[in-house]
């Protein structure tokens, strides 16, 4: 075997998302040798799909009555929204963040869509007492991230691309760096760091109906736990009302924030029986289940689902506001929303929650970082607001990077045999994966799991059927033993990264599915028939999956409260 | 399509709703976005890599090329004042401008389909030029016809004999011959200008 490529770095990010490009750019400017690394080129990162916007109580909108927004609203939308499980002091830091954060990004150059006085505009969104999302038509995400590459292109900062992270280092209790398979070579290459910053987004992919691009699955949480650092509340899943009927295409809550209702065979707006004061902008956890109910009472359309009218705009205003919708709907499903109605059904959205960080983005392994949607810090509690995930994307990926800087003084440069050790380690692996004849075919296995996942662990979740869903995992887990792949090259091996993928996923599931039997309440996202209520006697904590001898346990932990006493949560 | 579950046929996908821009195929010598199209599967269809792309291997191209030419343009935003405390201010109508040539997600299909780029590989393409043109019109940038310097030659603006291909195949409806069409027009007033100066001198 040839000689092993290290390279050196005092920090390493993992992800090319917006939160690994924003934490790049600080860690460089503050003259700190460091080098992103991405399973994909860093614009087919997730973050590039994100429509809707960005949270910030800029006030160029007026509210309700002509009030005038504040940081203070935009905290207790957020803390109420999560159910009242945000840490409370996370919160504050993003909510107060989040207008500087808005005008950072212009100033790199990102094009907001304006009002006629040339401020930045903002919509309404779900859970949000204020038109506080600021957008960039329905491409937030697209002008955010190209905006981030362009100053980490011009910043010269190294990116891998298409290098898959395959396993952390560490020695005496600390993570000490990575190893990563450069996908287009088969070459597995060594990355001792000083630290890591993982961002490496969700794991919306575990589940067979999802709004998430294929590559979101849950790596850097299963890197993670491994590793030593535990997971913070992986039961709560967002599930997110409208996408695009038997394409999981997700039609942004804008749709809704600028006026779309939604209605059932009978063309009644059913969500005035739901939430009768914020109606079709209620929080996703409640529009969601309010779907479900709706068409499991018969009153949903052919194909299982309900229908997004938002002809009544006018096609100016949909061509303005919502153009991308609208080609996503005339593409996918042959209907144009300005004389149609869109078929919508609810599919997983999000991921809660990740690696178990506080608001340095330090996990519980010396060493290892994170933020973003990998991380839980906890800024979304049970339920995450629209717009809420783009704002803690840079906000934590600037406020970690910062963390990162005041630290990395103080820690000894990493031994580079222990990255050489690790790299022939993992040629190993991989060369017993290759090897491997006969057996089960991998996307029947990963196809079932999802499966599992949607069916047992979905928008309403019961006791039994979470336990033989448990059962079912392992049994899974058991045949990828047996997996073996058609393709046998190392070089340009896509099914190896599948398969590579598929056995983080089974951690992450494992861990979503602890959590939510432990939690015998409902609260947010996490809806059980069986225990229907919110119990803040027994369930006001974050649920901790610890990783001992490959055995999960589920521990508890204290939410911070502050400014807001959980109240019961109406809209 | 379901080209991602075909196991030995290697290419990339990402996200799955034309959004990331890694699946660009040619079908039927075309340059097309690799989702969408409708496919009677009773109908043979070539399946090929973009062309004048290194193969790597099946669907995958090596878009090192592409991306040489997108960092030559310089591409980022270049303020023409300091920071102002809060947001610098940008009316509507200059933004629906700017925004037919920001939805680019840099797929290479026009690069793919230009006939300019099969004949000359030093040829910029319709993606770095309408990019260049993106930031020339930010109103926030006040650096006027200088930004289009850059590609004042042969290689840049010059180089475009507008077949239009780039245009027809975008998947965003980018108008990169729109871009080039106009910051030839600028720099032509531009050249003239200076000549009538120096000829009054
Ligand atoms: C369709 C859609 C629309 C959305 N719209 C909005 C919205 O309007 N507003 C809002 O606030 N939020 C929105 N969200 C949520 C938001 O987009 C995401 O939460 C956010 O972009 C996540 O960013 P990130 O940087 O944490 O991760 P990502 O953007 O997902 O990036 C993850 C990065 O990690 C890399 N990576 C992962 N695993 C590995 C590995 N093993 N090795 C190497 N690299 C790896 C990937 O290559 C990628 O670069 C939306 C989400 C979806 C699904
Ligand atoms: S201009 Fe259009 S075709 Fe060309 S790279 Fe951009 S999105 Fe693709």
């Amino acid at each position: 075997m040839s000689q092993p490529a290290i390279h050196e770095y005092d920090a390493i990010i993992i992800g090319g998302g917006l939160t690994g490009l924003r934490a790049a750019l600080q860690i460089s400017h503050a003259g700190i040798s460091c080098a992103v690394l991405s399973k994909v080129h860093p614009l087919r990162s997730h973050s590039v799909a994100a429509q809707g916007g960005m949270n910030a109580s800029l006030g160029n909108v007026p509210g309700p009555g002509g009030a005038s927004d504040s940081w203070e609203l935009h905290a207790y939308d957020t803390v109420k929204g999560s159910d009242y499980l945000a840490d409370q002091d996370a919160v504050v830091s993003m909510c107060r963040e989040a207008a500087a954060t808005v005008f950072e990004l212009e100033h790199m150059g990102t094009v907001w869509s304006r009002l006629d006085d040339g401020k930045i505009a903002q919509r309404p969104f779900g859970g949000a007492g204020f038109p506080r999302t600021c957008y960039a038509t329905d491409r937030t995400g697209h002008n955010m991230l190209h905006t981030l590459y362009e100053q980490v292109t011009n910043a010269k900062i190294p990116v891998y691309e298409e290098f898959f992270v395959t396993s952390l280092i560490t020695v005496s209790g600390r993570c000490t760096g990575c190893t990563a398979l450069e996908i287009m070579t088969g070459t597995v290459h060594g990355f001792p760091a000083k630290v890591i910053l993982m961002a490496t987004g969700g794991f919306g992919r575990i589940f067979s109906r999802s709004t998430n691009a294929l590559i979101n699955t849950g790596d850097g949480q299963t890197l993670a736990i491994h590793a030593g650092a535990p997971l913070k509340d992986m039961e709560f899943v967002q599930f997110h009302p409208t996408t695009l009927v038997g394409t999981s295409i997700l039609i942004s809550e804008a749709a809704r924030g600028e006026g779309g209702i939604l209605l059932n065979t009978s063309g009644e707006q059913f969500m005035a029986r739901y939430a009768p004061r914020s109606l079709d902008l209620a929080p996703r956890d409640v529009v969601a289940r309010a779907i479900e109910q709706e068409i499991a009472a018969g009153r949903g359309f052919e194909g299982g689902c309900v229908h997004l009218d938002i002809r009544h705009l006018g096609a100016d205003r949909i061509r303005e506001r919502l153009p991308g919708i609208r080609q996503l709907a005339m593409d996918f499903a042959g209907i144009d929303p300005i004389t149609e109605s869109i078929p919508v059904q609810p599919g997983q959205h999000y991921s809660m929650g990740g690696i178990d960080v506080g608001i340095d983005g330090k996990s519980g392994l010396p060493g290892l970082y994170a933020a973003g949607e990998c991380a839980c810090v906890s800024v979304h509690g049970a339920n995450r607001l629209g717009g809420n995930s783009l704002l803690e994307t840079v906000v934590f990926g600037r406020l970690v990077a910062d963390a990162i800087i005041r630290d990395i003084g103080s820690i000894p440069p990493p031994a580079e045999v222990l990255a050489e050790a690790a790299v022939q380690e993992m040629n190993l692996k991989i060369i017993g994966i290759l090897g491997r004849t006969g057996g089960v075919s991998l996307f029947p296995v990963l196809e079932t799991l999802k499966e599992t996942m949607s069916a047992h662990f979905g928008i309403f979740r019961e006791g039994t059927s979470m336990e033989q869903g448990l059962v079912r995992i392992r049994e899974l887990r058991s045949q990828f033993g047996n997996v073996s792949l058609s393709d046998k090259e190392t070089l340009a091996n896509l099914t190896l990264i599948r398969y590579l993928e598929l056995e983080y996923m089974f951690t992450v599931a494992e861990a979503v599915a602890l959590g939510a039997l432990d939690r015998k309440e409902s609260r947010g996202s996490h809806t059980r028939t069986d225990y229907p209520d919110r119990d803040d006697n027994n369930f006001l904590h974050h649920s901790i999956a610890r990783m001992e001898n490959e055995q999960i346990t589920i521990l508890h932990v204290p939410v911070t409260l502050g400014m807001f006493d959980p109240q019961e949560r109406v809209y | 399509m379901l080209i991602n579950r075909v196991p030995r046929l290697a290419c990339r996908t990402q996200l799955g709703a034309l959004i990331a821009g890694s699946l660009y195929l040619t079908l039927s010598d075309y340059a097309l976005p690799g989702l969408t199209e409708p496919w009677d599967p009773a109908e043979e269809v070539i399946v090929e890599p973009l062309p004048h792309l290194p193969v790597i291997k099946d669907l995958i191209v090596d878009m090192e090329t592409f991306f040489e030419d997108y960092r030559a343009i310089s591409p980022v935003f270049k303020p023409g004042n300091p920071d102002p405390s809060k947001e610098r201010l940008m009316f509507p109508l200059v933004v629906r401008e700017l925004e037919q040539y920001t939805p680019c997600i840099l797929c290479a299909a026009c690069y793919a389909a230009c006939p300019v780029n099969r004949k000359n590989p030093r040829y910029l393409g319709p993606a770095a030029l309408a990019k260049l043109y993106r930031f020339r019109i930010d109103p926030r940038e006040n650096q006027g016809a200088e930004r289009l310097m850059t590609a004042d030659n042969p290689e840049g603006w010059w180089g475009c004999e507008f077949h239009t291909n780039c245009r027809r195949v975008c998947p965003k409806d980018v108008p990169p011959d729109k871009a080039i069409g106009h910051a030839r027009q600028e720099l032509s007033r531009m050249k003239k200008d200076q000549n009538s100066l120096g000829e009054g001198q």
